[in-house]
C-alpha cells in the first residue's frame, strides 16, 4: 500500500508543482563553515561537521525558489576539482572565515580564480563573511576591501556578514540571491 | 499513526491527515465515477450535467492544489520529503562515481606537482606519520589517522579533526587542522610537527595528569569527544599543575616553581611596578616546587612583571640563577574585554604568543576556567644556561 500511495503522491506532485530552481555552488577555503551553513539552512540546526572530502548537496526551498546547494570540500588539493561542479551554476556563495586574517590572501586568490572561470561567467556572487559572532571578526567592509570585491566588473556581487551557527545573515544572503540570479523554471 | 517506507525513506503520517487528504480527493473520485458511468451508458451531450461536472472538477482540484502548495497538509509535506530524499540519494550515488574521479585527479595532481622540495617535505611528514605511536589518533585512539593539527603537532582522526577545527576561534586559532593527504604543507608546518615529535611526545605534555577514564574511544559520542578535546587543548586541564600567579586590580599573587640549578637552595622573586614579593627558600632541591602564592597589585600604568630565581647564600649576597619577564597586557586586556568571568563558560579568551623577543617556551593561553581568568606561563630563564619556570597567573578584579 505504501508504494502505491507513494506513486500516487509523486504523480500528483509532478502535476502540481513547478517552482523555479537555482543551482548554487558554495565554495571557500577549508574550515570556512560551508557545511555548517548548508545544514543550518537545510534543517535549521548546527550540526557537528567533519572536513568534507567530496561534497554535500541539499535542496533548500526559500522565497518560492528551490535552491540546489552544492557544498564542495575546501582542502588544498580538492580546490582544483571545484571546476567539475561549475556547469549550469547560477549562483556562487563564497564563504570566508572572518577571523582568519592570515589566510585571507589565499581566499582572495581562490576567489579570483573562480571569477575567471568561463563556466561561472553568468553566476552571481554572494560572499558570506562567516563567523561574525566571534570577537575578532573583520567587518564586511574590511573584507570586501581585502578580497578586492570593488574591482569586480560585469558581475552582480554582494557581501553578507553573518554567522552559520546563529543563522544570522543566512536568509538575507538567500534573499539577495533570489532576486539576483537568472531563474529558470524547472 | 501509520508508518511505511517509500524507496528507502521512512514516512510517518497521522491517520487524521490521511483521512483529510482523502476527503479532499473524494469529490474527484465521485466525479470520475460519474463520468465513467455516463460514458459507459453511451455518452450523450447534456449541457447542464457536463458543466456541473466540469465546475466540480475545477473547484475540487483547485482546493487540493491550494491546500497542497501551502504545505499545510502533512501528506503533501511527506511527499515533498520523499522527493528530496530521492534527490539526495541520487547525490550520494553520484558521490561514489565522482569520488573515484576525485581520487584519480588527486593522484594525477600530486604526480604533476612533484617539485623536489614538496615531495621531500611530504616524505618527512609521512615518515613521522608512519611511526607506530602515530598510527592511532592522539585524542580518541582511532586507527590510521590521516589528519593533523599542525600547530599542536598531533596526528588525529577525521572525527577529532572536526572538533579541532572548531576550537578556540575566540581570539586565535588553538588548532590548525591539515590533512596529510589532501593539503599542501609548508616547511614550517612540517617542521613544527617534527619538532613536537609525534603523538606520544605531545600527549606526555597535554595528558600529563589525565584522570582515568577521561579519554574517549574511537566510537565515543560526539559530545564526549568534544568535551575531552576542549579540556585537553583549550583549557589545558591535564597539564602539569605547578605554578600560579594570581593577580588583581590592585593585588596580584602567584606561586612559582622552577627548574634552575643547585646549591644552597633556590628561591624566586617577583618584581612588578616597584613591588617585590618572594617565595620561601627550598633547600637542596634542583627542581624546586614552591607552590606558593605571591600577591602583587596592578596599578593603572603597569609595566612588565619581572621574575628572578636566586640561589640563597648564607654568607654573601644571593646569586642570581636566571630571570624572565612577563608581559601582563594579554591577560589584563582579555580580562577587561570579556567582563565578569563568572558569567562566562570555560573558554580561551586570549593568547600570549611565543616570539623571539619574549621568554616563552610555548604560547601561553589566557583562559576562563571555573569563573576565573587564568594564564599558564612557561618561561625559559634568561641570562643563564638553562632552566625553565612554570607558573599560573590568576586575575581577580576587586571592583567590577
Amino acid at each position: 500500500m505504501g508504494a502505491a500511495i507513494g506513486r500516487l503522491l509523486s504523480l500528483s506532485h509532478r502535476l502540481f508543482m513547478s517552482m523555479p530552481e537555482a543551482r548554487i555552488m558554495m565554495l571557500g577555503l577549508d574550515a570556512a563553515g560551508k557545511t555548517t551553513i548548508l545544514y543550518k539552512l537545510k534543517i535549521g540546526e548546527v550540526v557537528f561537521t567533519i572536513p568534507t572530502v567530496g561534497f554535500n548537496v541539499e535542496t533548500v526551498e526559500y522565497g518560492n525558489i528551490r535552491f540546489t546547494v552544492w557544498d564542495v570540500g575546501g582542502q588544498g588539493s580538492l580546490r582544483p576539482l571545484w571546476k567539475h561542479y561549475f556547469h549550469g551554476t547560477q549562483g556562487l556563495i563564497f564563504v570566508v572565515d572572518s577571523t582568519d586574517r592570515e589566510r585571507l590572501p589565499d581566499a582572495r586568490d581562490e576567489l579570483n580564480m573562480l571569477l575567471n572561470e568561463e563556466e561561472l561567467r553568468d553566476a552571481s556572487l554572494l560572499v558570506f563573511a562567516n563567523k561574525q559572532d566571534l570577537p575578532n571578526a573583520m567587518s564586511a567592509a574590511e573584507m570586501a576591501e581585502e578580497l578586492g570585491l570593488q574591482s569586480i566588473r560585469h558581475r552582480r556581487w554582494y557581501i553578507q556578514s553573518g554567522s552559520a551557527t546563529s543563522g544570522v545573515g543566512l536568509y538575507e544572503g538567500l534573499d539577495w540571491l533570489s532576486t539576483n540570479i537568472n531563474k529558470k523554471v524547472a | 499513526m501509520v508508518s511505511f517506507t517509500v524507496r528507502g525513506v521512512d514516512i510517518e503520517l497521522e491517520w487524521d491527515s490521511i483521512v483529510e487528504f482523502l476527503l479532499w480527493c473524494l469529490p474527484l473520485f465521485v466525479i470520475a465515477a460519474l463520468v465513467r458511468d455516463r460514458v459507459a451508458k453511451g455518452y450523450r451531450f447534456d449541457l447542464a450535467a457536463d458543466a456541473a461536472v466540469a465546475v466540480a472538477v475545477v473547484v475540487s482540484a483547485a482546493a487540493i492544489v491550494i491546500r497542497y502548495c501551502r504545505h499545510r497538509c502533512p501528506v503533501a509535506v511527506a511527499l515533498v520529503r520523499i522527493r528530496k530524499e530521492i534527490r539526495s540519494m541520487q547525490g550520494s550515488a553520484q558521490y561514489s562515481l565522482e569520488h573515484l574521479e576525485l581520487s584519480f585527479l588527486a593522484a594525477k595532481m600530486s604526480g604533476g606537482h612533484a617539485d623536489a622540495g614538496n615531495s621531500a617535505r611530504m616524505a618527512k611528514l609521512k615518515e613521522l606519520l608512519h611511526r607506530s605511536e602515530n598510527r592511532i589518533c592522539a585524542d580518541c585512539s582511532a586507527p590510521d589517522p590521516k589528519w593533523a593539527s599542525a600547530n599542536i603537532g598531533v596526528f588525529i582522526c577525521v572525527k577529532c579533526s572536526g572538533v579541532h577545527r572548531s576550537l578556540g576561534t575566540h581570539i586565535s586559532k588553538v588548532s590548525f587542522v591539515l590533512s596529510v593527504t589532501l593539503d599542501k604543507w609548508t616547511d614550517n608546518e612540517v617542521d613544527s610537527m617534527i619538532e613536537v615529535g609525534g603523538n606520544s611526545h605531545a600527549n606526555a605534555i597535554y595528558e600529563a595528569f589525565l584522570p582515568e577514564g577521561r579519554k574517549p574511544h574511537p566510537d565515543s559520542s560526539q559530545e564526549e569527544r568534544e568535551n575531552f578535546i576542549r579540556s585537553k587543548y583549550e583549557l589545558q586541564e591535564f597539564l602539569k599543575p605547578s605554578l600560579r600567579i594570581v593577580s588583581n586590580q590592585s593585588s596580584e599573587s602567584g606561586k612559582h616553581a622552577g627548574d634552575p640549578s643547585p646549591f644552597d637552595g633556590p628561591k624566586s622573586e617577583a618584581t612588578f611596578c616597584l613591588q617585590k614579593a618572594q617565595t620561601s627558600i627550598i633547600k637542596g632541591n634542583l627542581n624546586p616546587v614552591w607552590n606558593e602564592e605571591l600577591k602583587l597589585s596592578v596599578p593603572r600604568e603597569y609595566g612588565t612583571l619581572k621574575l628572578q630565581v636566586f640561589d640563597h647564600d648564607m654568607v654573601s649576597k644571593d646569586d642570581i640563577m636566571g630571570e624572565a619577564e612577563i608581559d601582563l597586557q594579554t591577560m589584563i586586556n582579555a580580562a577587561a574585554a570579556f567582563g565578569d568571568p563568572e558569567l562566562l563558560g570555560d573558554m580561551q579568551i586570549g593568547r600570549w604568543l611565543k616570539s623571539a623577543d619574549n621568554a616563552l617556551v610555548c604560547d601561553s593561553p589566557v583562559v576562563v576556567a571555573g569563573g576565573k581568568v587564568k594564564q599558564g606561563v612557561m618561561l625559559k630563564l634568561q641570562h643563564t644556561e638553562s632552566g625553565e619556570l612554570e607558573l599560573e597567573m590568576e586575575w581577580m578584579p576587586l571592583n567590577m
